[in-house]
């Protein structure tokens, strides 16, 4: 079975429609549509005033990433260079998991069934053949389910797919490794409705208006470590809260887990993107009074500080994580990054700073955890800040997508500079485009110049000169 | 001015409270002396598990036992027997949260065994005279202490309600609020006549 065609607009009643798309989408040997075109008309496009101009709305599951998954190197070579443990050539595990996922949803997740007793392995070949799962009712309540599906999205998300399932293994020291990520599965009656269902909204959501970019709260929690004369790290917990405004990171030092080095800056989010970034200032300032009589140096950036990598999430709530977000995100804003960083900050990934990496939050919105600590400087912030802004508000008229290369995502983990930088002008000149651009033109001009200079950030430098933050203010006479 | 006339009033009040919390997943190796005639190890399994668990400075220390049953075959395959051997172990785990100001003394553990122990893997050393198994398990802490918490109240007069049915007392307050005396009065109106 191959690409599946489907009109965007669906006329008929609900049940009506769902049947139509069940014979189109689903084989008669019930294997799922391994993609999916959705047709548009010009007047589609122009839905609600926006230009939906990203072609990549209407296609889910690539047809080019849905062969390249074909081949089993091709498939565990993809997982490897986003950081994701494959199954190795034993496919020994305690447990095993199957996801149905649809973007960032998970429609369904099954379990194999477990045995508490440990069996040689000749007693065990005759049994691993016929693996039984059952599904799980309630996956939300089990903290590995929450574990292991983490993985699996990000799985997903990282092999350039839109739907599939995921099956994973948890493997002795809770070790989860992905074994296929299948963007055609066989399914069950249960399944093939849960995903016709999610194709279903899925065709809704495209039909309706975008998201107001106004709309859109925006928050951030970037980190920054602070460490001696001679380099060595202090524990933040003894100046500051662990909550609060200026808190601390959970990550603790040494064996006493209540000694937190790495700290918070939780500015209160607001939807305009130069008032957060005035905020972040204001915490900077309070951290700096508070902290004044310590001789210290106040390093930001991806890994000041070995096995200490530190981030610059920033939070969205008013808008929903679709793959689509995500990959605008990834592409006008982790990359530009990545040309300006600190040539040491790579080794932050592909542990953290990995493509595609969100968080859902308490608040009902979610955090976007790729990028590393911004604090540098305030043109970065500012403009790490407005690019988020601008990218949530009008991802669907961003055109590009250099990350789906798989050469591109290589250049990303690598921080091979030299490849990504082609690809600024382009990115900046697709933000120029936009309407909300002109509100925010200095920031932006000046944030991609700066990377479009080929300039880098040290990350052995203490933020505060950046800020004019004392003791490096300018002194008043 | 009696403090009864403030709006809120706030009493504290001793209460038991989680005031500790932590977590550790455990992958221990154990040698367990083989029996004679010891050719091929089948199968583990470990039973009967029991721990207890005390408060130990800022850690938790379970200690417990679990019986280790190994099924082996002998005399060349020929004949299978299970072996049993009861394995002691004592786990410290360190706290995530804890909260100073708990009364000491007060505090007691509780301690759930969140993936029992689970033979993961068993092998019998080259010249059979040990077998090394490896034991997954997993516990969730909590302690429980009594400690002070501030609480908003609601004002005195509330407190007679215990004194009346429920209903009696919903009743007389709506007949207040039925009240007609100042039936006439229309706020909007009175508000705009007011002069300084």
């Amino acid at each position: 079975m191959g690409a599946v065609t489907l009109p965007l607009d669906a006329k008929e009643s609900e049940q009506e429609e769902l049947q139509g798309l069940r014979e189109q989408l689903v084989s008669v040997d019930h294997r799922f549509a391994p993609s999916i075109l959705l047709e548009t008309t010009d007047d589609q496009i122009h839905i609600s005033g926006a230009i939906r101009t990203s072609s990549t709305f209407y296609t889910l599951n690539n047809e080019k990433q849905v062969e390249k998954l074909k081949s089993a190197k091709q498939h565990n070579d993809i997982l490897q260079l986003h950081g994701i443990q494959v199954v190795g050539s034993s496919r020994q595990f305690l447990r095993e998991y199957v996801f149905s996922i649809f973007q960032t949803k998970v429609l369904s997740v099954y379990r194999s069934k477990e045995t508490s007793v440990w069996l040689s392995q000749s007693k065990k070949k005759q049994k691993v053949k016929k693996k039984t799962y059952v599904r799980v009712t309630d996956p939300d309540n089990d903290r590995e389910i929450r574990r292991v599906q983490k993985i699996a999205v990000r799985a997903l998300y990282a092999t350039g797919l839109d739907y599939g399932m995921v099956t994973c293994g948890v493997g002795t020291s809770k070790k989860i490794s992905i074994v296929q990520v299948d963007p055609s599965p066989k399914l069950n009656e249960d399944l093939e409705r849960l995903f016709i269902k999610a194709v279903s909204d899925y065709r809704k959501r495209l039909r309706k208006s975008s998201t107001s970019v106004k709309t859109i709260m925006l928050g951030a929690d970037p980190e920054f470590i602070m460490v001696t004369p001679k380099g060595s790290l202090i524990v933040a917990s003894k100046y500051f809260p662990i909550q609060g405004k200026i808190g601390c990171d959970a990550a603790w030092l040494g064996d006493n887990r209540s000694h937190k080095p790495i700290v918070e800056l939780r500015p209160d989010p607001t939807t305009d993107p130069l008032r957060l970034s005035v905020r972040v200032y204001q915490c900077l300032l309070h951290a700096a009074k508070k902290v004044q009589h310590v001789q210290c140096k106040w390093l930001a950036g991806a890994l000041p500080y070995p096995k200490y990598p530190i981030g610059g999430h920033v939070h969205f709530s008013g808008i929903e994580p679709s793959f689509q977000l995500l990959r605008a995100l990834d592409n006008y804003l982790a990359l530009p990054l990545v040309v300006c960083e600190d040539p040491r900050g790579k080794d932050r990934r592909p542990k953290y700073g990995f493509l595609g990496d969100y968080r859902m939050q308490e608040h009902g919105g979610f955090e976007y955890r790729t990028p590393p600590s911004w604090l540098i400087t305030p043109t970065l912030t500012k403009g790490v800040l407005v690019l988020s802004k601008i990218i949530a508000g009008n991802f669907e008229q961003l055109m590009y997508n250099p990350l789906s290369d798989a050469g591109i995502q290589k250049a990303y983990y690598d921080g091979n500079k030299a490849v990504l930088k082609e690809w600024i002008p382009d990115l900046w000149q697709d933000i120029k485009r936009l309407d909300d651009y002109e509100a925010y033109q200095n920031v932006v001009d000046e944030f991609f110049s700066f990377i479009q200079q080929g300039k880098t950030w040290d990350e052995s430098l203490d933020l505060r000169k950046a800020w004019r933050l004392p003791p490096y203010h300018a002194k008043k006479r | 001015m009696a403090n009864t006339d403030r709006s809120v009033e706030y009493r504290q009040i001793m209460s038991r409270a989680i005031c500790g919390k932590g977590r550790k997943f455990c992958q221990v190796k154990h040698s367990i002396h083989p029996p004679d005639h010891i050719h091929h190890i089948l199968g583990a399994w470990l039973i009967n598990h029991n721990y207890e668990s005390s408060k130990v400075g800022e850690a938790v220390e379970v200690r417990g036992t679990y019986d280790v049953n190994i099924w082996y075959s002998t005399k060349g395959n020929t004949k299978t027997d299970v072996m049993t051997e009861t394995v002691h172990y004592a786990e410290k785990i360190p706290l995530t949260y804890y909260d100073r100001y708990t009364r000491e003394g007060t505090v007691n553990v509780s301690t759930l065994c969140t993936q029992t122990p689970n033979c993961v893997a068993a092998k019998l050393s080259p010249h059979k005279d040990s077998i090394s198994i490896k034991v997954e398990k997993e516990f969730v802490v909590e302690l429980i202490g009594e400690t002070k918490v501030t609480v908003a109240v609601f004002p005195h007069e509330l407190g007679d309600w215990d004194d009346k049915d429920k209903e009696d007392f919903i009743s007389e307050m709506a007949e207040e609020d039925e009240d007609d005396t100042f039936d006439d009065l229309d706020p909007d109106l009175v508000f705009d006549d007011l002069e300084d």
